[in-house]
């Protein structure tokens, strides 16, 4: 059960790891932007310049990993990766269509962050509500598209819908919950306690929902993908499920004490202070989970599957 | 952006133990003829590979002794459970089949096993089937298990 993950495992795994930050700084960053932001034309930038960012890093992740797969499948060094025929014969598996739809995603909310960012730039003010709707709009869809791309390909593909529905639900939920932690951060230094505090209070509510998809998605995922119990004692997959599920746990108790303790609190800067640490405890918390997803899904996978 | 320390070490903490996690092949070879590592006294006129789900076979290769051999290996866009490969020209010898596959789930792998032929070898010795998965060493990174 122990061993080292090789060069090409490595590489994989960065670019899984780079695929969801992409995939969680469009839907936070699109969902902060529309429901927690204070329209100011700074914060709004902000906002976009961190969707343009992270969607790059997604879609330069996709390619970089469909290269990776050359060249872990030619195994002959670095110059494997540029097989134009095995790149082709990859192109017409699920690998290429996952990767086909995961480009379109990102390719999309690359495009439209840099139109909307121009557009930003040209107001004198902050948007109005058809920007913040047509954000949404496309947004959605590049997240769809990504979301879409864990049904094509990955252990749930080749399991019942309901498991594809659920890893749909639980990648889109991970990724409005974690993608949203950074553009709060950015909020949380705001001089207007009262309106931060409002915000902050919003986002928990909201939060609430977020978490109640997540774990009831995750669960219904695992009934699909293990067989039984005794798996996460006796299976590499399964040690790797009570890790994740600690640092959940881990995180879900850093957001009841942000959303219970700190934020009632909200009203002296000192309490502010706390608050952007505790944030930050929970970003730093969401990679570890983020990690161990990606060392999951990418490297180790469950016993039958 | 600063990172408290006890995050800080939850990570380190988790890292460690993840990379101590081996990885668990997915598609696999169920068994080959020749079996990995097996002797046999004659010349193989082919091999048949026969994994545990339906894949599609990307690269075989037949490498003797510092050449390869010639196989009728021809990537197509079909996925089989067995496949079988003729072997012409094949001669005594230490011999190692690299392959590669992908999955249903997108999932590429790539391994290996080898063979000897040797038709001196005692007849206790030379056995020709079986499985063919574990005395290989394989890479098995891949797009995406979720």
């Amino acid at each position: 059960m122990f061993s080292f993950p090789t060069t090409w495992e490595f590489a994989s795994l960065v670019c899984k790891l780079f695929l969801y930050f992409g995939a969680a700084s469009i839907a936070g960053g699109s969902l902060c932007l529309w429901l927690y932001s204070d329209g100011s034309r700074r914060m709004v930038e902000r906002n976009l310049l961190y969707i343009m960012l992270g969607s790059l890093l997604g879609f330069q992740a996709v390619i970089a990993n469909f290269l990776i797969q050359i060249g872990l499948v030619n195994d002959d060094g670095l110059i494997a990766m540029f097989d134009w025929t095995m790149a082709s014969l990859l192109l017409d598996t699920a690998l290429g269509d996952m990767s086909v739809a995961r480009l379109l995603g990102f390719g999309i909310a690359f495009v439209a962050s840099l139109r909307l960012l121009r557009t930003t730039r040209q107001l004198m003010r902050g948007p109005d509500q058809t920007f913040y709707r047509l954000q949404m709009l496309v947004y959605s869809l590049a997240l769809l598209l990504v979301a879409f791309s864990f049904r094509v390909g990955g252990h749930n593909s080749v399991l019942p819908l309901t498991s594809q529905v659920a890893i749909t639900i639980h990648f889109m939920a991970f990724a409005l919950w974690i993608g949203s932690l950074y553009p709060l951060l950015m909020s949380s230094g705001s001089d207007d306690l009262a309106s931060l505090q409002l915000t902050m209070k919003r986002f928990g509510d909201g939060a609430i929902a977020i978490v109640v998809a997540l774990l009831a998605a995750g669960s219904l995922m695992l009934w699909g993908l293990l067989d039984s119990w005794q798996e996460f004692i006796s299976s590499a997959y399964g040690i790797a499920l009570l890790i994740k599920f600690s640092l959940v746990l881990a995180i879900l108790g850093v957001a009841a004490i942000n959303r219970l303790v700190l934020v009632p609190r909200l009203n002296r800067e000192a309490n502010a202070g706390k608050l952007r640490t505790s944030i930050r405890q929970e970003m730093g918390l969401a990679i570890a989970i983020l990690m161990t997803t990606s060392y999951l899904s990418t490297i180790i996978g469950p016993v039958d599957h | 952006m600063k990172i408290p320390a006890t995050v800080k070490l939850l990570l380190c903490a988790s890292l460690t133990v993840l990379l101590q996690l081996s990885a668990y092949a997915h598609t696999g070879l169920k068994e080959s003829t020749p079996a990995a590592a097996a002797t046999v006294k004659m010349s193989p006129e082919h091999l048949l590979l026969v994994f545990t789900e339906p894949v599609k076979l990307l690269k075989l290769e037949l490498m003797g002794v510092g050449h390869e051999m010639p196989t009728g290996f021809e990537a197509n866009s079909e996925a089989m459970v067995s496949y079988r490969i003729e072997t012409p020209g094949m001669h005594p010898g230490e011999f190692t089949v690299n392959w590669a596959v992908i999955g249903a789930d997108g999932h590429a792998v790539s391994n290996y096993f080898s063979f000897t032929v040797d038709p001196n070898a005692p007849e206790a010795a030379a056995a020709g089937h079986g499985h063919g998965a574990a005395a290989g060493h394989g890479h098995d990174a891949a797009a995406d298990h979720h």
